[in-house]
Protein backbone atom coordinates (compact mmCIF):
# COMPACT_ATOMS: atom_id res chain seq x y z
CA UNK A 1 0.00 0.00 0.00
CA UNK A 2 1.25 3.84 -0.42
CA UNK A 3 1.18 6.00 2.25
CA UNK A 4 2.45 9.50 0.86
CA UNK A 5 4.63 11.66 3.59
CA UNK A 6 2.98 14.57 3.85
CA UNK A 7 6.37 15.99 5.69
CA UNK A 8 8.24 15.11 2.24
CA UNK A 9 5.85 15.73 -0.12
CA UNK A 10 7.65 19.00 -1.08
CA UNK A 11 5.45 20.11 -4.50
CA UNK A 12 8.36 21.26 -6.46
CA UNK A 13 7.77 20.40 -10.03
CA UNK A 14 11.11 18.28 -10.56
CA UNK A 15 9.75 15.34 -7.86
CA UNK A 16 6.30 14.89 -9.39
CA UNK A 17 5.12 11.62 -11.53
CA UNK A 18 4.96 14.42 -14.57
CA UNK A 19 8.18 15.02 -14.54
CA UNK A 20 9.25 11.80 -14.55
CA UNK A 21 7.21 10.28 -17.41
CA UNK A 22 8.48 13.23 -19.51
CA UNK A 23 12.26 13.14 -18.84
CA UNK A 24 11.89 9.22 -18.99
CA UNK A 25 9.61 8.95 -22.33
CA UNK A 26 12.04 11.32 -24.19
CA UNK A 27 15.12 9.24 -23.14
CA UNK A 28 13.54 6.15 -23.89
CA UNK A 29 13.05 6.78 -27.67
CA UNK A 30 16.53 8.42 -28.12
CA UNK A 31 18.02 5.17 -26.75
CA UNK A 32 17.26 3.59 -29.84
CA UNK A 33 18.90 6.63 -31.84
CA UNK A 34 21.43 7.82 -29.55
CA UNK A 35 22.64 4.73 -27.61
CA UNK A 36 21.66 2.16 -30.27
CA UNK A 37 19.34 -0.31 -28.22
CA UNK A 38 17.91 -2.17 -30.85
CA UNK A 39 16.71 -4.39 -33.05
CA UNK A 40 13.91 -4.89 -31.19
CA UNK A 41 11.98 -1.81 -31.25
CA UNK A 42 10.26 -0.03 -28.19
CA UNK A 43 13.57 -1.49 -25.98
CA UNK A 44 15.22 1.69 -24.57
CA UNK A 45 13.83 0.41 -20.85
CA UNK A 46 12.60 -2.29 -20.03
CA UNK A 47 13.04 -4.23 -16.27
CA UNK A 48 11.96 -8.01 -17.51
CA UNK A 49 13.90 -7.97 -20.34
CA UNK A 50 17.08 -6.15 -19.51
CA UNK A 51 17.27 -8.07 -16.88
CA UNK A 52 17.08 -11.23 -18.35
CA UNK A 53 20.03 -10.10 -20.95
CA UNK A 54 22.24 -9.63 -17.91
CA UNK A 55 21.36 -13.03 -16.93
CA UNK A 56 21.92 -14.31 -20.62
CA UNK A 57 25.54 -12.57 -20.42
CA UNK A 58 26.56 -13.67 -16.94
CA UNK A 59 25.59 -17.17 -17.36
CA UNK A 60 27.33 -17.08 -21.26
CA UNK A 61 30.30 -15.95 -19.56
CA UNK A 62 30.57 -18.69 -16.73
CA UNK A 63 28.95 -21.96 -17.63
CA UNK A 64 28.97 -21.08 -21.51
CA UNK A 65 25.50 -21.97 -21.61
CA UNK A 66 22.97 -19.52 -23.32
CA UNK A 67 19.18 -18.24 -22.13
CA UNK A 68 17.90 -16.46 -24.91
CA UNK A 69 18.74 -12.48 -25.37
CA UNK A 70 17.55 -9.63 -27.80
CA UNK A 71 19.56 -8.71 -30.87
CA UNK A 72 21.17 -6.07 -29.62
CA UNK A 73 22.51 -7.36 -26.54
CA UNK A 74 24.66 -10.63 -27.84
CA UNK A 75 27.92 -8.94 -27.18
CA UNK A 76 27.02 -6.30 -24.43
CA UNK A 77 24.82 -6.54 -21.60
CA UNK A 78 22.47 -3.91 -20.05
CA UNK A 79 23.62 -2.98 -16.98
CA UNK A 80 19.60 -0.58 -16.90
CA UNK A 81 18.28 -2.94 -13.66
CA UNK A 82 21.70 -2.06 -11.83
CA UNK A 83 21.31 1.48 -13.12
CA UNK A 84 17.44 2.06 -11.50
CA UNK A 85 19.43 0.11 -8.24
CA UNK A 86 22.30 2.79 -7.76
CA UNK A 87 20.03 5.66 -8.59
CA UNK A 88 17.38 5.13 -6.56
CA UNK A 89 20.32 4.36 -3.43
CA UNK A 90 22.24 7.39 -4.24
CA UNK A 91 18.55 9.82 -4.57
CA UNK A 92 17.74 8.15 -1.06
CA UNK A 93 21.51 9.02 0.53
CA UNK A 94 20.93 12.48 -0.84
CA UNK A 95 17.93 13.25 0.72
CA UNK A 96 18.50 11.24 3.65
CA UNK A 97 15.60 8.85 3.20
CA UNK A 98 17.24 5.53 3.26
CA UNK A 99 16.17 3.32 6.02
CA UNK A 100 16.72 -0.49 6.38
CA UNK A 101 12.84 -1.14 6.70
CA UNK A 102 12.04 -4.62 7.57
CA UNK A 103 8.47 -5.39 6.18
CA UNK A 104 6.36 -8.37 7.13
CA UNK A 105 5.24 -11.23 4.26
CA UNK A 106 9.20 -11.86 3.28
CA UNK A 107 8.25 -15.30 1.72
CA UNK A 108 5.05 -13.73 -0.47
CA UNK A 109 7.11 -11.02 -2.00
CA UNK A 110 9.86 -13.77 -2.93
CA UNK A 111 6.97 -15.97 -4.65
CA UNK A 112 5.61 -12.32 -5.98
CA UNK A 113 8.61 -11.93 -7.56
CA UNK A 114 9.22 -15.25 -9.26
CA UNK A 115 5.17 -14.87 -10.89
CA UNK A 116 6.08 -11.58 -12.03
CA UNK A 117 9.34 -12.28 -14.00
CA UNK A 118 7.67 -15.32 -15.22
CA UNK A 119 4.44 -13.72 -16.60
CA UNK A 120 6.71 -10.91 -17.77
CA UNK A 121 8.58 -12.90 -20.13
CA UNK A 122 5.81 -14.65 -21.70
CA UNK A 123 5.15 -10.96 -23.37
CA UNK A 124 8.72 -9.87 -22.64
CA UNK A 125 8.02 -6.50 -21.22
CA UNK A 126 7.44 -4.88 -17.56
CA UNK A 127 4.62 -2.59 -17.57
CA UNK A 128 6.97 0.36 -18.35
CA UNK A 129 7.50 -1.22 -21.89
CA UNK A 130 4.31 -2.07 -22.43
CA UNK A 131 3.45 1.66 -21.81
CA UNK A 132 6.72 2.38 -24.21
CA UNK A 133 5.81 -0.52 -26.94
CA UNK A 134 1.87 1.04 -27.11
CA UNK A 135 3.42 4.54 -27.53
CA UNK A 136 5.25 2.93 -30.85
CA UNK A 137 1.66 1.49 -31.65
CA UNK A 138 2.12 -1.85 -31.38
CA UNK A 139 -1.25 -3.73 -31.12
CA UNK A 140 -0.35 -6.37 -29.15
CA UNK A 141 0.77 -3.84 -26.39
CA UNK A 142 -2.99 -2.60 -26.65
CA UNK A 143 -4.52 -6.30 -25.66
CA UNK A 144 -1.57 -6.95 -22.94
CA UNK A 145 -2.49 -3.38 -21.69
CA UNK A 146 -6.07 -4.19 -21.51
CA UNK A 147 -5.40 -7.63 -19.57
CA UNK A 148 -2.88 -5.42 -16.98
CA UNK A 149 -5.64 -3.05 -15.77
CA UNK A 150 -7.64 -6.45 -15.72
CA UNK A 151 -5.05 -7.69 -13.47
CA UNK A 152 -5.27 -4.90 -11.26
CA UNK A 153 -8.95 -4.31 -11.01
CA UNK A 154 -8.75 -8.22 -9.95
CA UNK A 155 -5.98 -7.39 -7.59
CA UNK A 156 -7.24 -4.39 -6.06
CA UNK A 157 -10.70 -6.62 -4.79
CA UNK A 158 -8.41 -9.40 -3.42
CA UNK A 159 -6.70 -5.97 -1.33
CA UNK A 160 -10.23 -5.15 -0.08
CA UNK A 161 -10.07 -8.33 1.34
CA UNK A 162 -6.89 -7.58 3.24
CA UNK A 163 -5.27 -10.72 1.28
CA UNK B 1 30.34 -0.41 -25.14
CA UNK B 2 28.04 2.42 -25.29
CA UNK B 3 25.21 0.06 -24.92
CA UNK B 4 26.43 -0.37 -21.78
CA UNK B 5 27.04 3.05 -20.64
CA UNK B 6 23.72 4.41 -22.46
CA UNK B 7 21.56 1.85 -20.48
CA UNK B 8 23.25 2.59 -17.16
CA UNK B 9 22.62 6.27 -17.54
CA UNK B 10 19.10 5.88 -18.38
CA UNK B 11 18.43 3.34 -15.35
CA UNK B 12 20.36 6.01 -13.38
CA UNK B 13 18.43 9.00 -14.36
CA UNK B 14 14.89 6.08 -13.81
CA UNK B 15 15.96 5.32 -10.40
CA UNK B 16 16.87 8.94 -9.18
CA UNK B 17 13.24 10.50 -10.62
CA UNK B 18 11.27 7.19 -9.57
CA UNK B 19 13.07 7.86 -6.16
CA UNK B 20 12.02 11.62 -5.92
CA UNK B 21 8.34 10.93 -7.56
CA UNK B 22 7.40 7.48 -6.00
CA UNK B 23 6.50 6.30 -9.99
CA UNK B 24 4.76 3.23 -10.67
CA UNK B 25 2.66 1.96 -13.48
CA UNK B 26 1.10 -0.54 -11.60
CA UNK B 27 0.13 2.29 -9.02
CA UNK B 28 -1.59 4.68 -11.19
CA UNK B 29 -4.68 2.42 -12.03
CA UNK B 30 -4.77 1.00 -8.50
CA UNK B 31 -4.85 4.71 -6.70
CA UNK B 32 -7.62 5.35 -9.00
CA UNK B 33 -9.64 2.59 -7.62
CA UNK B 34 -8.63 2.38 -4.46
CA UNK B 35 -8.41 5.75 -2.64
CA UNK B 36 -9.12 7.93 -5.71
CA UNK B 37 -5.41 9.66 -6.42
CA UNK B 38 -4.78 10.31 -9.73
CA UNK B 39 -0.91 11.26 -9.40
CA UNK B 40 0.54 8.04 -10.93
CA UNK B 41 -2.10 8.08 -13.42
CA UNK B 42 -0.53 11.51 -14.67
CA UNK B 43 2.74 10.12 -14.58
CA UNK B 44 2.09 6.94 -17.08
CA UNK B 45 -0.13 8.94 -19.48
CA UNK B 46 2.94 11.70 -19.59
CA UNK B 47 5.46 9.14 -20.41
CA UNK B 48 3.50 7.52 -23.07
CA UNK B 49 2.45 11.50 -23.77
CA UNK B 50 6.74 12.69 -24.54
CA UNK B 51 7.24 9.24 -26.31
CA UNK B 52 4.77 8.99 -28.59
CA UNK B 53 5.89 13.10 -29.56
CA UNK B 54 9.38 12.10 -29.43
CA UNK B 55 8.74 9.44 -32.12
CA UNK B 56 6.77 11.86 -34.32
CA UNK B 57 9.31 14.66 -34.00
CA UNK B 58 12.21 12.14 -34.99
CA UNK B 59 10.31 11.04 -37.71
CA UNK B 60 9.64 14.77 -38.95
CA UNK B 61 13.22 15.68 -38.45
CA UNK B 62 14.17 12.82 -40.81
CA UNK B 63 11.45 14.37 -43.53
CA UNK B 64 13.17 17.23 -43.48
CA UNK B 65 16.67 16.72 -43.15
CA UNK B 66 17.16 13.14 -45.22
CA UNK B 67 21.04 13.42 -45.00
CA UNK B 68 19.69 12.29 -41.05
CA UNK B 69 17.13 9.29 -41.22
CA UNK B 70 19.32 6.48 -39.83
CA UNK B 71 19.70 8.28 -36.79
CA UNK B 72 15.86 9.53 -36.79
CA UNK B 73 13.93 6.44 -37.82
CA UNK B 74 12.96 4.68 -35.11
CA UNK B 75 9.56 3.17 -36.36
CA UNK B 76 11.68 0.37 -38.18
CA UNK B 77 9.11 -2.64 -38.34
CA UNK B 78 5.78 -2.03 -38.98
CA UNK B 79 3.23 -3.75 -36.68
CA UNK B 80 -0.24 -6.12 -37.88
CA UNK B 81 -3.80 -4.15 -37.60
CA UNK B 82 -5.68 -4.42 -34.49
CA UNK B 83 -8.26 -6.70 -35.81
CA UNK B 84 -5.57 -9.13 -36.73
CA UNK B 85 -3.72 -8.71 -33.72
CA UNK B 86 -6.68 -10.15 -31.59
CA UNK B 87 -7.24 -13.14 -33.37
CA UNK B 88 -4.15 -14.28 -34.03
CA UNK B 89 -2.36 -16.88 -31.63
CA UNK B 90 -0.22 -14.46 -29.56
CA UNK B 91 -3.61 -12.49 -28.98
CA UNK B 92 -4.58 -14.55 -26.05
CA UNK B 93 -1.16 -15.11 -24.42
CA UNK B 94 -0.92 -11.21 -24.78
CA UNK B 95 -4.10 -11.28 -22.46
CA UNK B 96 -2.82 -13.73 -20.64
CA UNK B 97 0.06 -12.25 -19.84
CA UNK B 98 -0.63 -8.81 -19.09
CA UNK B 99 -3.70 -10.16 -17.07
CA UNK B 100 -0.88 -12.18 -13.87
CA UNK B 101 1.49 -9.03 -14.42
CA UNK B 102 -1.08 -6.65 -13.50
CA UNK B 103 -2.56 -9.34 -10.45
CA UNK B 104 0.34 -10.13 -8.91
CA UNK B 105 2.60 -6.70 -9.15
CA UNK B 106 -0.72 -5.32 -7.06
CA UNK B 107 -0.60 -7.99 -4.76
CA UNK B 108 3.27 -7.26 -4.31
CA UNK B 109 2.69 -3.68 -3.78
CA UNK B 110 4.29 -2.28 -7.09
CA UNK B 111 5.67 -2.29 -10.74
CA UNK B 112 9.07 -4.14 -10.76
CA UNK B 113 10.64 -0.83 -11.54
CA UNK B 114 9.12 0.68 -8.32
CA UNK B 115 10.84 -2.36 -6.76
CA UNK B 116 13.85 -1.78 -7.64
CA UNK B 117 13.56 1.76 -6.47
CA UNK B 118 12.16 0.53 -3.19
CA UNK B 119 15.13 -1.88 -2.99
CA UNK B 120 17.81 0.64 -3.72
CA UNK B 121 15.59 2.80 -0.46
CA UNK B 122 16.64 -0.07 1.86
CA UNK B 123 13.41 -1.94 1.79
CA UNK B 124 14.21 -5.98 2.66
CA UNK B 125 10.37 -7.16 1.11
CA UNK B 126 11.49 -5.69 -2.40
CA UNK B 127 14.89 -7.17 -1.58
CA UNK B 128 13.68 -10.48 -1.96
CA UNK B 129 11.37 -9.90 -4.28
CA UNK B 130 14.31 -8.97 -6.54
CA UNK B 131 15.79 -12.09 -5.42
CA UNK B 132 12.65 -13.82 -6.41
CA UNK B 133 12.77 -11.99 -10.08
CA UNK B 134 16.20 -13.38 -10.62
CA UNK B 135 15.50 -16.71 -9.46
CA UNK B 136 11.67 -16.45 -11.52
CA UNK B 137 13.79 -15.62 -15.20
CA UNK B 138 15.72 -18.78 -15.00
CA UNK B 139 13.17 -21.14 -14.33
CA UNK B 140 11.31 -19.31 -16.81
CA UNK B 141 13.71 -20.64 -19.29
CA UNK B 142 14.34 -24.01 -17.24
CA UNK B 143 10.25 -24.79 -16.80
CA UNK B 144 7.69 -22.06 -17.97
CA UNK B 145 8.90 -22.04 -21.57
CA UNK B 146 8.49 -26.00 -22.02
CA UNK B 147 4.67 -25.36 -20.90
CA UNK B 148 3.63 -22.89 -22.76
CA UNK B 149 5.66 -24.83 -26.06
CA UNK B 150 2.99 -27.37 -25.43
CA UNK B 151 0.12 -25.22 -25.76
CA UNK B 152 1.01 -22.86 -28.59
Amino acid sequence: MVKYNKRQAKHSFLSTPIFFGIVVGVLAVLAQTLFRIQPPQAYGICTVCHARDLLNWLSKLIFSYELDSAEATIVLPLLTTIGIFLGSLISSKLNKEYRFIKTENLIKMFFMGILVSNFGLIIISCPTRLVLRFAFGDPFALISIIGLLGGIFVGVIFLKKSF
Amino acid sequence: MLLVIGSLFIGLVAGFLGQRSRMCFIGGFRDLLLIRDKELLKGAISFFASAWLTIWILYLIGRIFPFLQQYTDVRLTEYPRIIEAVFSKFGLISFIGGFGLGLFSTLAGGCPLRQHVMAGQGRVGSLLYLGGFYIGILIYYFFTVKIISIFF
